[in-house]
């Protein structure tokens, strides 16, 4: 059981070359034949900033807290929500949609939603760039707190790769799973503080809204670019998450890999 | 070890007998047939475990081993469980019961070009398509130069694989398949691609694999591939081995399955088959006929896009008929062989000519002659008359597909060049032909041919 567990964790590994090729594959795949090619994925970034600014910061003129622009405030946060969606929504169906190689190549479909969230980095790393770009022009300070990043990325990418396992899986039996995520996603975005301050809640809500994972990781998000403040200062909340992430991520394991005999006989 | 090995649990790597390269064990896949996704979900969650759904065997206890160096041809009609037998040697799909051992790398084909994106080129698509199939980026490299060689598409490789031919995509996919140089290739139903060159070259590849120590396991419905390339078959009908052993005797197995299941043929004597090509005139063999007219509406319907001609003398049928007068679609080599035409006059007709050709399925006219060429002479027909002309000679076609055109049409008072055509009917009967007495006929015909020498 728990060799045949370390086994499917290993042939990820083992398929890092087909992994890259595939994943590469798809992130071409959203700009071939576009005359502008790549530089799609820094425009549709920059207009949405720039939409956030015009509206908060000349429209609404919400007021800088504590001396941070709501635009970066803002940003930083959706920047993580927008590329855990992303993996989230396109893992749910990915391996209804590759059928074809589960059932007529020999294919661990396991990769498929490590290529998803490899391809989903892409996008993600440069709406980093361009909020980069955006602290840097409102003339914010800059730090090596900013590589902090890099260890909620990896949060993010453990989380969401067990969730992505138990959804693509399940949603293979049960179809109505895609249309559920949709709808749960569109709820944890405004559950999730990304919009809002947590403090403007009730400490006792404030404590409820903490055992969401997302949420220490739109706090992380924002933390590595504005408040410079390391993740070692919350303890608690760091080993909470990582519980919570190691149990999905066990469990959307094992589903996967109970289920995935199956594939080839139900699709 | 090798990277690319099936995982799934019922696999196991064990030490077989040192020579034993697959070994399938009892191997039953049942499915359970639900009327509708309610059921599915009801007999999960019914209390008192209700059934709901019906069994159906693909393969009930499937066995054989394949040895180190040899081949195993699969065939069997359509639904025999050849598809799914494969995907479980694979590891893509699990037997209910049962169990599958192999060693070493497998390489499987099950359908050209799954994984083509044909938004990138074709060389884009043969690096991803080469790491599905479990080659490194340098490996691909090594074999790029070959892969293209084989494939002969030009400079198309360099262009998205959408705007390719049919052709062209399914040699660009077979030629990364067959180029990965696995332990063993497990294809189905691959080498009935592209056109008599291209599966002249992958029957070659096909060839040099086998000297070279690949173990290939192959399903196909192409007869004279299993009896040249493979020295053992198994034969599977509705999930069950029929007959396994030596190629040539299982393909005569299958032969004589279908001709039996086809209702009210008659099984062309497999006992005495060997009949001698020895030019005995067609007179001789000569048996009396039952010609009597019939019109087939559903012959008619049939050929209904087929025709030309004026249409004042209709065919109204077309018929293959063996000796014994009964219609057939399968023939051996050597059989005597009918063509039979049945036809109406709507109109007077002084000289009428009467002929047909048999072409091969690239649309070749190999046999054929007609009533001026045989200075056979039919007296003068009148509207209202009908006219039957059966056309009989030795099957002297190689394996394969043919049809018969048949033509009908009114000749100068000599008998020396048609004035007009009244009907002709391509493709009126198809049938297939398989030779069980002589071993290969390389040649699209064979006729007798007298031997000398000093």
């Amino acid at each position: 059981m728990i060799k045949s567990f370390f086994y499917f964790i290993r042939l990820v590994f083992l398929q890092k070359e087909l992994i890259f090729s595939l994943a590469r594959r798809e992130v071409a795949s959203h700009y071939i034949g576009s005359l502008l090619g790549f530089i799609w994925a820094f425009i549709n970034p920059m207009v949405m900033i720039f939409i956030f600014w015009l509206v908060f910061s000349i429209g609404f003129r919400i007021k800088p807290a504590n001396d941070v622009p709501f635009v970066v405030w803002l940003a930083a946060g959706m920047s993580a929500w927008f590329v855990f969606a992303d993996i989230i929504n396109g893992s749910v169906g990915l391996i209804v949609s590759n059928a074809h190689l589960i059932k007529k190549t020999m294919f661990y479909s396991q990769i498929l939603p490590v290529i998803k969230i490899i391809s989903s980095l892409f996008a993600h790393s440069v709406f980093i760039l361009v909020l980069i770009g955006l602290i840097v022009f409102q003339k914010m300070p800059f730090s090596l707190y900013y590589l902090q990043v890099f260890y909620y990325l990896m949060c993010l990418c453990v989380l969401s790769l067990g969730l992505g396992w138990a959804l693509s899986a399940l949603n293979v039996f049960v179809r109505d799973i895609g249309q559920i995520v949709a709808v749960l996603l569109q709820i944890c975005f405004w559950g999730t503080p990304i919009f809002w301050d947590i403090l403007i809640m009730p400490p006792r809500i404030q404590k409820i809204l903490q055992l969401n994972p997302m949420f220490y990781i739109v706090q992380g998000y924002r933390e590595s670019f504005i408040y410079f403040c390391p993740f070692w200062r919350h303890p608690y909340q760091t080993m909470y998450f990582w519980a919570v992430t190691v149990v999905i991520f066990v469990i959307g394991a094992i589903i996967f890999q109970k289920l995935k005999p199956q594939f080839a006989d139900v699709l | 070890m090798p990277v690319l090995c099936a995982q799934a649990p019922y696999i196991r790597f064990v030490t077989m007998k040192q020579d034993t390269i697959i070994s399938v064990r009892d191997v039953t896949k049942t499915y359970r047939l639900y009327k509708s996704h309610a059921d599915r979900l009801k007999e999960t969650f019914h209390p008192f475990r209700r059934k709901y759904h019906d069994d159906f065997n693909a393969l009930s206890n499937i066995s054989f081993d394949v040895k180190k160096g040899h081949n195993l041809a699969i065939i069997g009609r359509n639904g025999s469980g050849k598809s799914t037998l494969l995907q479980i040697i694979c590891g893509i799909m699990r037997p209910t019961s049962g169990s599958v051992e192999l060693t070493g790398k497998i390489s499987a084909l099950l359908e050209l070009g799954a994984g083509f994106n044909p938004e990138f080129t074709g060389e884009q698509n043969v690096y991803v398509n080469a790491a599905i199939l479990g080659l490194s980026r340098d490996q691909t490299d090594a074999r790029f130069e070959r892969i293209a060689a084989f494939a002969d598409i030009g400079d198309f490789i360099y262009q998205p694989v959408k705007t390719y031919s049919s052709g062209m995509y399914v040699r660009l996919a077979f030629a990364v398949a067959i180029n990965v140089d696995p332990d063993v290739l497990i294809v189905d139903e691959a080498l009935a691609v592209g056109d008599i060159y291209f599966q002249h070259k992958c029957m070659r590849r096909m060839k040099e694999l086998i000297q070279s120590g690949v173990t290939i396991v192959l399903v196909t419905h192409d007869m004279s591939a299993v009896k040249s390339l493979f020295k053992e078959a198994v034969l599977l009908d509705r999930g069950v081995i029929i007959k396994k052993g030596e190629s040539e005797k299982v393909v005569d197995e299958y032969y004589y399955q279908m001709m039996q299941e086809e209702p009210g043929h008659v099984i062309p004597g497999f006992g005495d088959i060997v009949k001698e090509i020895d030019g005995q005139s067609i007179k001789d063999k000569k048996t009396p006929r039952d010609m009597v007219f019939r019109k087939d509406e559903e012959f008619l319907k049939r050929t209904k896009d087929m025709r030309s001609g004026t249409g004042q003398v209709r065919i109204q049928n077309m018929e293959l008929l063996n000796d014994s007068e009964q219609p057939i679609t399968r023939c051996s080599f050597d059989d005597w062989i009918t063509v039979r035409g049945h036809m109406e006059f709507f109109t007077d007709c002084e000289m009428v000519n009467v002929g047909f050709h048999i072409r091969d399925r690239n649309g070749i006219e190999i046999i054929g002659t007609n009533l001026f060429v045989e200075r056979f002479y039919i007296p003068p027909k009148k509207a209202g008359d009908h006219l039957i002309v059966d056309f009989r000679f030795r099957n002297i076609l190689r394996d394969g597909n043919y049809s018969v055109t048949m033509a009908v049409s009114e000749s100068d008072d000599h008998g020396r060049f048609n004035t007009r055509t009244f009907d002709w009917v391509d493709n009126g009967v198809v049938f297939s032909t398989v030779s069980k007495t002589l071993k290969h006929i390389h040649t699209m015909v064979y006729v007798p041919v007298e031997i000398n020498y000093i």
